[in-house]
């Protein structure tokens, strides 16, 4: 009897103590759904990736039962056809050449949106202090294709009165070889952004304007069109994981923690990742697509550049290579 | 023991091809070549944007050369390939002359050939840029340093597997080491290096397109094809792609010339 009266509360405790740990199991992270191979072009110590980077640092694509399978792949043109050719089922690329990609047959579509604008400046050599200035100038870039970057480039140094064939424009390589060149005086212009742009800021270079002021979508992710039919749920929920990301990230809260997830990717300086934070999230806020929703006028205006410079046909509608209906999806999942 | 079939040619320098049949084997070779690459392009990948049929090509080329543009970009990144392809061919020979004859500056320099001639120097592009300014020279040496190690690795094999008797012979007649390199050793050497030359060229055309990628260009086909690329006018890549093949093929058969005209001795055995 007084065996029992031990057996029988420790039996029962067993049994309760298994019911709490297959409740804490069901908690956890569910088992991944859903394997998504998604492509980058480079790294994403930008802090326009911060929905793509938090998410995969707070457990948000795990929690919607998706694994993200990363892959670098660039240039953006490589990583739009190795959407296209199911190489990869989503990434992100420049929207424009997706949109070019698409326009010459490329099964993809536009599914979200990072940045609503090029979030880049034009910085001068130091002796150099308006846009006059530049005439007889080589300008590096990071490509001379006929493509909205170089459109929006050129159209801003037309505004202020500088033509082209006024001045020299390369193709220049990646940020860090731009940056580079500017310093040692082997350009006379540079085209950059974060955090070299704060770095030129900060060594007397000069700001002369940015290629934000006219509205077109630059960096959103892109989807094989026939993968994302097939595979909706994946597709739905590898958004509301970036969705939840960019939440995270915009919530001044979790700037500290926002800007160590970008500054170890980048190896790079807290500090200079601070500012970019604030850049993103406080001072240039229309910089970011908010929620990853493009706005009309920029979705428009990249397809508008495109048609101008002969890529498209006149008249093309950006609803023809985007479609939210998978982002409203997952926003509509996620909630306010 | 080993008996002849009866009738079996020779594998001997004896059996190489006139240049009639050369010729006609090379027309061939590209018939079949274009026919498997339409029968891919229509067939197999099915898709303009990932392989186009070579008439989309043709067209393509048509119109850039019409344009004056296909000839520019030509003529911009053959200044820069012939700069620096003679800059890396008289380096490599002199560094290979150098460390094929001296055996304790060889033991010295060897290691630092085999590093760079392995290491991917395109990675220093950026670098490049910053020593030596956005213009000619840090495209020309990109392209001289992909060209100066298979040179540097060939002449040395050619020095150092000089005849013995040879160099017996030259120094019973009085030769001095001057005389021995100039004219035993060299002459010796001449169709590893011209070897060497050809594996050379064919890095240095790569060089073409690294330099106008990375090193700042305007104008180049190298740049043709990353723009062409960009825009997805995979036809008008294919015509910068071919256009760059024709120029390797264009200078090694140069190199071969020379091979033959300077190394007579030197037949290529076949079975």
């Amino acid at each position: 009897m007084a065996k029992h009266m031990i057996v029988r509360p420790l039996m029962a405790l067993l049994v309760v103590a298994a019911m709490v740990a297959g409740a804490i199991g069901t908690a956890r992270p569910q088992q991944p759904r859903y394997t998504v191979r998604f492509g980058v072009v480079g790294t994403t110590s930008t802090m326009y990736y911060a929905p793509l980077v938090v998410a995969q640092d707070k457990g948000f694509f795990a929690q919607q039962g998706v694994q993200l399978s990363q892959t670098v792949i660039g240039p953006d043109d490589n990583l739009v056809r190795a959407v296209a050719g199911r190489a990869l089922d989503m990434g992100i690329p420049e929207v424009s050449i997706a949109i070019n990609g698409a326009a010459h047959g490329a099964p993809v579509r536009v599914v979200a949106s990072l940045t609503d604008r090029y979030p880049y400046d034009l910085f001068a050599a130091k002796g150099s202090k308006s846009y006059a200035d530049l005439r007889g100038k080589t300008i590096s870039h990071w490509t001379v294709a006929p493509e909205v970057s170089v459109a929006l480039i050129r159209q801003l140094l037309a505004a202020h009165g500088v033509k082209e064939g006024e001045y020299n424009l390369i193709a220049g390589g990646g940020l860090a070889a731009r940056y580079a060149a500017l310093t040692q005086g082997a350009v006379g212009a540079a085209i950059l952004t974060a955090p070299y742009d704060l770095l030129a800021r900060k060594n007397g270079f000069t700001d002369l304007g940015g290629l934000y002021d006219i509205p077109a979508v630059f960096a959103g992710v892109i989807t094989n069109t026939n993968w994302a039919a097939a595979h909706h749920d994946a597709a739905v929920a590898t958004l509301k994981a970036m969705v939840l990301g960019f939440r995270y990230a915009a919530n001044p809260a979790n700037k500290a923690e926002v800007v160590k997830m970008i500054a170890d990717i980048g190896k790079t300086d807290p500090a200079v990742v601070s500012q970019t934070y604030d850049q993103f999230f406080k001072t240039q806020t229309f910089l970011l697509s908010w929620d990853l929703v493009p706005s009309q006028r920029s979705m428009q205006g990249v397809v508008d550049i495109l048609t101008s410079l002969g890529q498209l046909p006149k008249g093309a509608n950006a609803l023809s290579y985007f479609d939210l209906s998978y982002l409203n999806q997952a926003l509509a999942q996620a909630g306010k | 023991m080993v008996v002849a079939r009866p009738g079996a040619r020779p594998a001997t320098a004896a059996r190489m091809a006139t240049p009639v049949a050369g010729v006609s084997r090379l027309v061939v070779s590209g018939v079949l070549g274009v026919i498997a690459w339409i029968l891919l392009a229509k067939y197999v990948v099915a898709n303009p944007l990932f392989l186009p049929t070579p008439y989309a090509v043709l067209l393509a080329a048509i119109q850039v050369a019409r344009s004056g543009e296909l000839l520019n970009d030509v003529l911009v990144s053959l200044s820069y390939f012939a700069v620096g392809s003679v800059i890396g061919f008289v380096g490599g020979v002199l560094l290979g002359v150098l460390l094929g004859a001296n055996q304790k500056i060889a033991d010295y320099v060897d290691p630092w050939v085999s590093a760079a001639y392995t290491a991917p120097l395109v990675a220093l592009t950026p670098l490049l840029i910053i020593w030596f300014g956005i213009g000619l020279w840090s495209k020309t040496i990109i392209i001289a340093l992909l060209v100066v190690f298979p040179v540097t690795i060939g002449t040395i094999a050619g020095i150092r597997s000089t005849d013995r008797s040879l160099v017996e012979v030259a120094t019973s007649f009085g030769a001095t080491r001057g005389d021995m390199l100039r004219k035993v050793m060299v002459p010796w050497a001449l169709s590893f290096i011209l070897s060497g030359a050809r594996i050379g060229v064919g890095r240095g055309v790569i060089g073409i397109f690294v330099a106008e990628l990375f090193g700042g260009a305007s104008k180049g086909v190298g740049l043709m094809i990353s723009n062409a690329g960009q825009v997805f006018n995979t036809p008008l890549l294919f015509v910068g792609i071919i256009v760059l093949a024709v120029m390797g093929i264009g200078v090694t058969t140069v190199i071969r010339f020379l091979e033959r005209r300077m190394a007579p001795w030197r037949t290529q055995s076949v079975v």
